[in-house]
């Protein structure tokens, strides 16, 4: 390979690490406390608010259903409000994230509502308000569910920024059609999809191992 | 253990010690069911005093959680009300029922330890929730470690703990805010019969040690006979009998107390003699039986001054001729309790001398049925 095409890989690379790292955070930052909020207004949870509930769930699962290629396009003005254009690396952030925040929400909410009930209860017992109860209880004990769930959601980013990139967003996505399938060199687009497998596999090492490490639950006994 | 106390009037107390830890008055909790509506408690009033462990028992679903979440008001009654420490806790805000509760510790079947948290944190957590600062979480958490005997697991989490290490763990931080009672639901339901006798142990060293007041809610006779103090037996979410744990065990009014009670002495005869039961014999105005071939079981009960005495040693005295068949002795808050039955050989003047006997020391005697006479033959 030359190096004009390594040089171009690398370029490429940073790109997408980019686009799947700032839709990541946005995705974590606003997709947790989305989750959050879809458990706790739930009915008997610690602060139910039905309307909220089903208003909130109504949008997670309307954006959740719409094809990402859809969202893009039809988000177009909404990114050229944001960041002044609607072609590039950053103007793809905008529709990754949009796309990534109601998916790690359901994730974090998943999490979240496989904590034992009767340890929300104990809390309750010792005169917690709903905020402790979400601080202290119920995102410790959901973190390596959560863990898990952002690495889901990292993962899936990276296939999304592939298809981003390929309508102009740059990154890997971007450089595999331009030089593999429009200039017809299948060494580039091999080396596209290595680079995204390492990728993948990486970020999943990784979010699995992070996850193991919180888990306190299948801690072995010293003895007996 | 605490002292025993006078029945007082609550309405009048007036002193302060006077005043039970835990008062409910007419608690009515009522579920709405797809059924329809469905009440889990009916009309129940009951008082926890100061220093005392109170026990409350009934068969699975008979509303006892329900009752115990009421005392902390993690459920709210649809009638009554529930005064703690002297706050009617039916009157306060959220907010000050929070503030409330840091009095109230809870211990739970299945321990509700945060699996994130090591035991060390746990214990912590009640204090963290109430806003004490670092530096009382420190006094206080060690010094509850030792008291429970883990003083060196601080660090473990609780996936690490044994059954019993983990209820510890519940007590400890149950009585991190310490709290003026402490309700324990099904505390050791979860662990076997050896662990149970340590945390029970523990439970009633904790209340001699500290005069701590401890709500116990159980299943299982043997759990109230071990350390309570009072006790009322639950069932279908109302009180069906209430009383000193020896008054409830010696003499249970209810059906559903004689089946928990039954659960623990073994009244029923063994098969054996429970094989050469036969019909009643016909019986004369006093009620013995005159035919031959068939022999009275005698049941005495012992309790109360003359359960030290030794009765069958008496009883020969005055002429009886008696086959022990089977017998037990238990002691309750420290109380023989004791239940003999024998098969009278010699016939119906001297089992009437011997009921007379028995009634004049003030033991129960009754006649519980007749068996076959010519076993050892048979055999
Ligand atoms: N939140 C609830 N909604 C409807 N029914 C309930 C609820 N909690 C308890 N019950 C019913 O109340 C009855 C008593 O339950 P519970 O207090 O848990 O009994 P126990 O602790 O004695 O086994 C049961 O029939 C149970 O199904
Ligand atoms: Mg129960």
């Amino acid at each position: 390979m030359s190096p004009q095409i390594i040089a171009l890989l690398l370029e490429a690379l940073k790109e997408t690490a980019v686009m799947v790292g700032v839709s990541g955070a946005l995705a974590a930052v606003f997709g947790i406390p989305l989750g959050v909020i879809l458990v706790v207004t739930d009915r008997g949870h610690v602060v139910q608010n039905l309307v909220v509930n089903r208003v909130l769930g109504a949008i997670v699962n309307a954006a959740r259903s719409t094809p990402f290629i859809i969202l893009m396009v039809a988000i177009i003005p909404l990114t050229r409000m944001i960041v002044g254009t609607s072609i590039g690396t950053a103007a793809a952030i905008v529709p990754l994230s949009l796309a990534a925040i109601p998916f790690a929400a359901r994730l974090v909410e998943t999490a979240l509502r496989e904590v034992d009930a009767g340890l929300i209860e104990a809390a309750q017992s010792m005169g917690a308000s709903p905020l402790q109860i979400i601080r202290k209880v119920l995102l410790p004990e959901a973190w390596p569910g959560i863990v898990a769930g952002l690495t889901i959601t990292l993962v899936s980013l990276i296939g999304y920024s592939a298809m981003a990139g390929a309508v102009g967003g740059g990154g890997l996505g971007d450089l595999g059609i331009r030089y593999g399938y429009q200039r017809f060199q299948p060494e580039v687009m091999i080396a596209v999809v290595v680079v995204l497998i390492v990728m993948v596999q990486a970020v999943q090492t990784a979010g699995d191992m992070l996850a193991r490490r919180m888990n306190k639950r299948n801690l072995s006994r010293e003895r007996g | 253990m605490s002292q025993p106390r006078q029945d007082t009037d609550p309405q009048k107390g007036t002193a302060a010690a006077d005043e039970p830890v835990i008062r409910l008055e007419g608690i009515r909790k009522t579920f709405r069911a797809r059924s329809g509506p469905a009440t889990v408690l009916d009309d129940i009033s009951l008082s926890v005093r100061q220093g005392e462990i109170f026990g409350i028992i009934g068969r699975s679903g008979a509303g006892k959680s329900t009752l115990v979440r009421c005392m902390n008001m993690l459920e709210r009654p649809t009638a009554g009300r529930v005064v703690v420490a002297g706050q009617d806790m039916t009157a306060l805000s959220e907010k000050a029922l929070r503030g409330a509760r840091h009095q109230i510790g809870m211990v739970f079947q299945h321990f509700n330890l945060l699996s994130a948290r090591t035991v060390y944190d746990n214990v912590a957590l009640p204090l963290e929730i109430a806003g004490r600062d670092p530096a009382h979480i420190r006094e206080t958490v060690g010094p509850l470690l030792e008291m429970v005997g883990l003083g060196d697991k601080a660090g473990q989490y609780p996936a690490q703990l044994s059954g019993g290490q983990k209820q510890r763990v519940g007590i400890a931080r149950a009585l991190a805010n310490d709290p003026a009672v402490l309700l324990c639901d099904e505390a050791t339901s979860a662990l076997d019969p050896e662990t149970t006798q340590s945390i029970l142990a523990l439970l009633k060293d904790i209340n001699a040690r500290l005069g701590l007041t401890i709500v116990l809610i159980t299943h299982e006779m043997a759990v109230v006979k071990e350390i309570a103090d009072r006790v009322v037996v639950l069932d279908q979410g109302r009180v069906v009998e209430e009383g000193s744990v020896f008054d409830v065990f010696t003499a249970p009014a209810s059906a559903v107390a004689r089946s928990f009670v039954g659960d623990l002495l073994n009244h029923d005869l063994p098969a054996p003699v429970a094989a050469r039961l036969v019909e009643a014999p016909a019986v004369d105005e006093d009620g013995v039986p005159v035919a031959e071939g068939a022999n009275p079981l005698l049941r005495i009960t012992f309790t109360g001054p003359a359960a030290n005495r030794p009765i069958l040693g008496e009883l020969m005295a005055e002429g009886l001729l008696a086959n022990i068949l089977h017998g037990s002795i238990d002691y309750i808050q420290g109380k023989p309790f004791g239940v003999l039955t024998v098969e009278v050989l010699n016939g119906a003047a001297a089992m009437a001398d011997a009921l007379e006997y028995l009634h004049a020391i003030g033991l129960k005697g009754e006649i519980i049925g007749h068996v076959t006479a010519d076993h050892r033959a048979a055999a």
